[in-house]
Formats: C-alpha cells, structure tokens, sequence
C-alpha cells in the first residue's frame, strides 16, 4: 500500500541532491587542521552516502531479517515446544479415556463402547482443530522440523517487514506480540527506503537497457533526419545572415518585442555535432511504454506461479494465486510453500520463498517507477480532453 | 502609430505571461478596462469550476472506493457460498467416515488383543478361550492406539486444509454478506487476513482483477485525501494550538529589524573605511553587494513579519505519532469490549491491521452468533484508520527530512546551504528557478509539501495560495520565473547595458 509513496521519496532525494550541487559553496583556503577537518568531514560524507546507498541499504535489509529471525525463534520456539507438548498431552489422555472405559465396562458391549468412544474421540477431533487454527500443522513422519526453525522465524521476519504477513505461523507469546509491534514499526520504514532506492536504480538501468538496445534503430533513423534538417537550416541561415545583425541596430528602444521573438527560435548552435548531441535521447528522460512494464511483471509472475505449482502440487491457478497475493503484499496465508503438512524439504522452499519475495518487491517498486511517468501523462492528456483539467499543472 | 503600439503591446505580453498558467484568455484590445470586467466574471466561473474539481476529485473517489467494495463484497458471497456449502458436507462426510473406520479399528483392537478387557478366567473357561488371541501389554496397546489417533490426526488436518473445513456444522455459512465486504476490503488495502479465502477458480481469478483495479484505486484515494486531512490539521493546528508561537516570533521579527537598522548604519560607515586596496572591479562588486545586503536584511525582517500569516506549519513528529498511538488505544478499547480479547491482544490486533501486515489470527467478529454490526465496525475501522494513517505520513514527512537535514549539518556533513532563516534570499529565487524545470519534468503527486523556505518543493496544489513561498511576499507564480529566465539566457552580444544590469540584479 505504501508503494505509491515510494517514488515522491525517491524525487525528494534527487531534488536534494540537485539543489546541494546547485548551492555548494566554494571552501576558503585555511590551515592544515581546517584541511585534516575537510578531509574528516569527507569521509564521514562519504561513509555516511555508502550506508545510505543502494548496496548498504540492501545489506541492512537482510542483516535485519537475519536478525529478526533469530530473535523470533528465541522467542517462540519454546512456545511450540509447549504446544506440541499439550498436544501430545491430549493424545494421551484420549488413549487412556479410551482404555479406561474399556476397563470399566465389565462386559465389552460394542454399542455402548462406540458411543462412548465417539464422544472421546470427537472432544480429541475438536481439540485438535482448535490447535491447527492456532497453527500447529501436525508432525511430519519424513522429517521432524519444527515450525519455528530458522527459516522459517525469517519468513516471519520478512513478511513482517515487507507487510504481507501470511498467517500461517503467528507469535503465541506476549513477548513474541510485542517484539513483531517494535519490529515493524522499525522496519517497514526501512524495507520502504531500501525498496524506493533499489527501484530507483533498477529502473534507470532498465531504461539505460531499454534506450540502447531496443531503440537504437530509431535512434539512428532520428539521428539521420535531425541530421539532414539541420543542414537545410544552415543553409538558409548563412544565406540571410545579414538581414537581422543590421535590424539590431535600429530597434534598440523596442527591446521588450526583440528579445522574445529571438527566443522563440532554436538558440544559434556554433556546432553541428552539439546540436545532434543535444536532441540525442537521454535515456533518463525516456518513459517505457506500460505493455513492457507490464509483460515483465507477469512473466515474473509466471515463473513463480510454475515453480511453486511445480513443488507444492498445486494446480498452475493456484500457484500463479499465490504469487499475486504475495506480490502485491495482501499475504492472504491460505497457500504458502512448506505450510502443508505432505511437503517435504521444508526449509530449503521456505528460503527460496523469502528469495522470491524479495526480488518480486524489488520488481514491483521498479516497474512502479517506470510506470508512474506513462500514466500521469496518460491520464493530463485524457483530463485534458474531456476539458475537466483546465492548466497542465494539476496532476 | 507604432509608437502607439508598442506600450500596449508591452503590457499585454506581460500580462499574457502572468496569466498564462491559470487558463485565463487575455483579448488583445486596447481597452484595460474589458480586461477588468472579464476577471470579474471568470471569478465566479473559477470558483464554480474549483467546487467541482474538489467534488469530482475528493468525494467522487472515496464514494468509488466504498461502491468498490460493497460491489465486491456482493461479488464474492456470490462465488463461494454454495461452494462453501458443498465443501463443509464433503468434508463432514469424509470425516464421519474415517471416524467410524476408527472406531472399528480401536474396538476390534481392545477386544482382541489386549489383556485388560478379558474377562477373569472361571474354572470352566474352555469356551471362553476365544476372548484372548493375543495378549499385548498396556504400554504396547498404548502405543498402537496412539499411532491410529496418528494417522487420525493427520487426516483431520489435511482434509481441514483442503476444504477449509474446521469443525462447525454447515448450518450457517462463513461467507455472510459482511464477512464477504470485510474481504473486499482487506483486498483492496492489502491487508489480507486469511481466515476466509476463495476456494473455487473462479473466486481465485475474480480475487486476482478485483485486486488489480482496486489496490491502484484506492492508494489515489488515498492521496488524495490525505492532502486534504493534511491541510485541514495544520490549518487547524497553525491557527489554534499555534497563537503563542505567533507573538513570540513577532517580537524576534521586530528585534531582527532593529539589528537591521544598526547594520545598515554600520556599513554606511565602513563603505569609506574599506574602500582602499581594492581592484576596480572588486570595488564595483563590493559596492553592489553593501548596497544589497541591508536591503535585504531589511527586506528580511519585512518579509518575516508578513509571513508569520502565510507561513507553512509543520506538525511535529510529537503530535503525528500521539494521534496514531490514540487511534490504536481507542480502537483497542472498542475490540477490547467487543470481542472479548486482552488489552494486548487488541492493540496487537489494531497494530497489525493498521501496518496492512494482517496476520488474520485475530479478527473481529467471526465467531457464529455474532451481530453484523460488528464486522461492519471493523470495516470502518479500517478504512478509517488508512486515511488517518495517510495523513500522518503526509505530516510526518516534511518533519522527518527537516530534522536528517538538520542533523546531518549539525554534524558537518551536510554543507551549509547558507542561512536558514534568511527567507527572501535570492538564492531561493535561483533555487526556485531552477528546480522548477526539473519538478516540470519529474512526475508531480497532487498533494503539496512545501517547506518552509521553499526549497525543497514538492508538488503544486489545485489552490493558488499554496505556490506563495515566504519568500518576501512576492507571489512568485512558476510563469513568473519562467519570464525571468529567459533575459537571463540571452546571448552577451545581443544583450544592452540595460539587460545586463537587470540580469545582474535578479542574479
């Protein structure tokens, strides 16, 4: 939800910058200890602009979730423990209610036994339904893993963090509750930073990609004809040359209409070659078209949809459901890999799951980025139209 | 006739170019006076338009969001409760049969092969010879059964998961009209419970475009209204909670214009004093910067007393983070009441909801004989609490890269972008200048976050009062910088002595 505030963050970052670079001040000359003073400060500058950079802030994102894990599983194992326990607990009772009737029953009626049976046996059904909701999801015969082992305290973390919060694991623990509350109040705001400037990025590489290798045939198509057009102006310029420097002279008093008329022409380029430069494409003004953006996210989609289905024996509907719920952070928690009580290598899909969350999100702000561009012009042009916007600036 | 001309004609290309952002049509004639009456009567047309926009843009969305979800939440009741219903029979069944299987297992297995329900051997016990095949022992038969309440177990949890089936009866159903909006909603705000979810193909891909269309729906909703709450606290709060804060400032406005005057005095005194030892052009630069400064300061301390009324407010952090902590007690103590859940266990819940993580083990009103209105409760709750939630990040965002900017030249690691409390410097007016390209081309969101300085600005609003910077009351519209830029960007050759003097001047 919050994705949509990422790409005004990300503008106020490069606004900052610009306007520092604009405004930078020329250092007065001073003694070695103001130097040894700059050259601390430009250090910090510098460790300070790594640590809030593209790569430190991915590291922190993860040593984050590393962290978190681990104080999760600190925190709930034991919990587990206990319910597995109880649960245990309970099997146990039920065994002996059950011998037990058959022991006070002197004469072994089946009757009389099954409906007593069924009444022990239905409180055990309702007990256990009760643990199931509450998340315990029986113990597997192939391998005894736990609920709360590493991986999967880590995709607690991460979808506390990137809030899709699936459900199927939760802290019991009023220790546990608490830890998720502080951890997300900390984190979510750096999983947004971290998401907002790793979209950044990958957005201008995909433009710098999409500029020179899908549009350089129209590019050079553009070049040849601003090309040719510009030495047809030359031409025509360098015949009538004349005319304007001898109009300059006299109508000095009337600078007011001079100036714009002048203006309204392209500013006289001194090279040919500059000129060519300047109306080349700068790939980071260029705005992709949303088919690609688009098409990149549900091939995206489709890949996860084919692995999970694949591993999970789930139908392809059900696992390219998955991946948009996971996608787009609802987390609705029905479908999640190693949740069911058949799967197997567990740990191993709970970590390429939290991989596949990772990278879908840093997809998602991307395309957020590129698209974000298409669609306000899209939509000043149609408000435009329909004459309900009046001034270009509403948007 | 020319000479005639060109005055007027002056007059109408300024004024084409004040106007030429708010759409206004600005007739060449003669006659200033049709001017007049024709921005009277745009007036009224500008205000009726401007209720409209405020109409279409506000209201219309949020009454599209509502209608969203209503519409969705009739969309998939539909889909699944016969569904549903089908389901839970199945699964009833599946289990009453493997339970009576069970049973069978147990009591053949208690009657035969264990010891403790043989009967004691009489004397004449040779008939009975058949009780008793085999003999285990009770830890023996207690493992045995407990491996068929195993495998019982298993089969209980894995036929839950396939047809979502928990043990109520299947008299009523989970997907009521309420619990069907409640969905929608945690849908569209990416919340995502789970204690219910489409279980038929159909409800999956209706769940796939419902979410497609209304998560983009709603985040512009969202937008849009927390510009509005936004503006409306901190005109709130400026003009109530702020009244002191005025008549201190105005009293340190008014210290500044006297220091002001003492400065001017003072450097009339030392223009004789520094003039020896200076280059000719040093000495021309000096001159024009003495003559600026005190005017500026000057200007300064005006332009500070006029602004005080007009100047931008930003909330502190203090108060966002009291009015969040506020909603999430006050609807902690609603849950508390209503669904019987702790304290913790309701501002958990609150929390959770409110980040959009939605874990699902807590949710408000699914117990069986719940009253609708609870789930209706819980939907306003939310949605409430997404436009306030907005609100305070729009408020929040201006403190926060107020405070790192502060901290980060506190440290000196920032370079000091000169003086902060100097509001009509000119330096904004170059930064204006030349940032408003750049916002020209980079994408604009329709909320406004100016700040103080106007330096790092945002976004324009539809309302024209909000482009006034503070700095020094001039209303600089974007038209009018634009107007400035260009004698700046003309060639040297081609520029007077009168150009050049006023490109130096607005520099």
């Amino acid at each position: 939800m919050f994705f949509f505030r990422l790409g005004r963050k990300q503008r106020r970052d490069e606004l900052l910058q610009e306007q520092r670079r604009s405004t930078a001040q020329q250092l007065v000359p001073g003694s070695v200890h103001s130097e040894r003073m700059e050259r601390c400060k430009n250090c910090c500058k510098s460790f300070t602009t790594f640590i809030f950079s593209r790569v430190g802030l991915c590291l922190l994102v993860v040593a984050y979730a590393f962290g978190g894990g681990v104080v999760f599983q600190f925190l709930e194992a034991n919990a587990e423990d206990e319910k597995a326990n109880k649960v245990q607990q309970h099997l146990d009772i039920t065994v002996d209610r059950l011998l037990q009737h058959s022991m006070n029953s002197s004469y072994l009626h089946p009757d009389t036994w099954m409906h007593a049976a069924k009444i022990i046996l239905e409180d055990y059904q309702k007990d256990i339904v009760k643990q199931t909701k509450r998340g315990y999801q029986g113990e597997r015969s192939v391998d005894d893993t736990k609920q709360w082992n590493f991986p999967g305290a880590i995709l607690y973390a991460i979808t506390v963090i990137t809030t899709i919060g699936y459900g199927h694991i939760t802290c019991q623990t009023n220790y546990g509750k608490i830890m998720t509350m502080i951890y997300a109040i900390f984190g979510i705001p750096l999983m947004l930073l971290c998401l907002a400037n790793i979209g950044s990025t990958m957005a201008d590489a995909f433009r710098f990609i999409y500029c020179n290798i899908c549009c350089s045939y129209c590019n050079m198509v553009k070049k040849r004809r601003n090309l040719r057009a510009l030495q047809s102006v030359e031409l025509s310029r360098n015949a009538s040359s004349s005319i304007p420097q001898s109009s300059m002279g006299t109508t000095m008093n009337s600078t007011s209409v001079q100036p714009p008329v002048a203006n309204l022409e392209q500013p006289a380029p001194t090279n040919v070659v500059e000129f060519v430069d300047n109306l080349s494409v700068d790939y980071r003004k260029v705005t992709i078209p949303i088919s690609v953006t688009l098409s990149l996210l549900s091939s995206y989609l489709i890949l996860g949809a084919v692995l999970f289905s694949e591993w999970e024996n789930w139908n392809f509907l059900d696992g390219a459901y998955f991946c948009f719920v996971t996608l787009a952070t609802i987390g609705l928690g029905d479908l999640v890999p190693g949740k069911s009580i058949t799967s197997t290598q567990v740990e191993g899909k709970l970590i390429i799951c939290a991989l596949y969350v990772l990278l879908g999100l840093s997809l998602m702000a991307m395309c957020f980025n590129l698209m974000q561009e298409e669609v306000r012009a899209k939509f000043r042009r149609l408000g435009n139209k329909l004459g309900i916007i009046d001034d270009p600036n509403f948007w | 006739m020319s000479q005639y001309q060109n005055p007027v004609d002056d007059y109408s290309d300024s004024r084409r170019n004040q106007f030429e952002g708010e759409g206004e049509h600005v007739y060449s004639n003669n006659r200033p006076g049709r001017e007049l009456d024709e921005v009277e009567m745009s007036k009224g047309r500008r205000f009726v338009k401007q209720t409209a926009k405020f109409l279409v843009s506000h209201v219309g969305l949020v009454g599209l969001v509502v209608v969203y979800a209503i519409a969705g939440g009739f969309l998939f009741e539909l889909l699944e409760q016969h569904q549903e219903k089908m389901n839970c029979q199945e699964a009833q069944g599946e289990i009453a049969v493997q339970l009576m299987k069970l049973k069978q297992k147990i009591v053949s297995y208690v009657k035969y092969n264990t010891s403790v329900t043989s009967p004691p051997p009489s004397p004449i016990s040779a008939p009975t010879a058949t009780y008793v095949i085999e003999r285990d022992n009770q830890t023996v038969a207690y493992e045995k059964i407990a491996t068929m309440l195993y495998s019982y177990r298993d089969f209980i949890i894995s036929t839950g998961s396939k047809y979502r089936y928990y043990g109520d009866d299947c008299s009523s159903t989970k997907w009521t009209l309420a619990n069907a909006l409640l969905f929608a909603i945690t849908i569209i705000t990416t919340i995502g419970y789970g204690n219910i979810t489409p279980v038929t193909w159909e409800g999956q891909i209706c769940c796939i475009c419902y979410a497609t269309i209304g998560i983009p729906i709603f985040l512009l909703c969202i937008a849009n209204i927390s510009g509005v709450l936004g503006e409306m606290f901190r005109f709130v709060y400026g003009r109530i909670c702020c009244g002191a804060c005025y008549m201190i400032k105005r009293r340190r406005a008014q210290a500044r214009k006297a220091k002001a005057e003492e400065n001017r005095v003072n450097n009339m005194d030392g223009n004789g004093t520094k003039g020896n030892g200076w280059d000719a052009d040093d000495n021309i630069n000096e001159s024009s910067e003495k003559k600026g400064q005190p005017k500026t300061l000057e200007n300064e301390a005006n332009d500070v007393e006029e602004s005080l009324d007009d100047q931008r407010v930003t909330v502190p952090l203090t108060i966002t983070m009291l009015i969040i902590a506020v909603y999430i007690f006050v609807g902690s103590l609603i849950f508390h009441r209503f669904e019987q859940w702790t304290m913790t266990q309701a501002g958990y819940f609150c929390f959770i909801t409110l980040s959009t993580i939605g874990f699902g083990d807590f949710v408000p009103g699914q117990k069986k004989d719940d009253p609708v209105y609870k789930l209706i409760l819980g939907s306003i709750y939310v949605l409430f609490g997404m436009a306030i939630l907005a609100m305070c990040f729009d408020l929040m965002q201006e403190e926060i890269v107020a405070k790192f900017r502060w901290i980060g030249r506190k440290l000196g690691i920032l370079e000091k972008e000169g003086d902060e409390s100097t509001t009509s410097n000119d330096k904004s007016v170059n930064s204006d200048s030349t940032t408003r390209p750049s916002t020209a081309v980079s994408t604009r969101v329709p909320t406004p976050t100016t700040n103080r300085n106007g330096k790092v600005s945002d976004d324009d609003n539809e309302s024209g009062w909000q482009r006034q910077y503070s700095s020094g009351g001039r209303k600089l519209s974007p038209r009018n910088n634009h107007a400035r830029v260009h004698p700046m960007e003309t060639d040297s050759n081609e520029g007077t002595l009168h150009q050049r003097a006023a490109a130096t001047k607005s520099n």
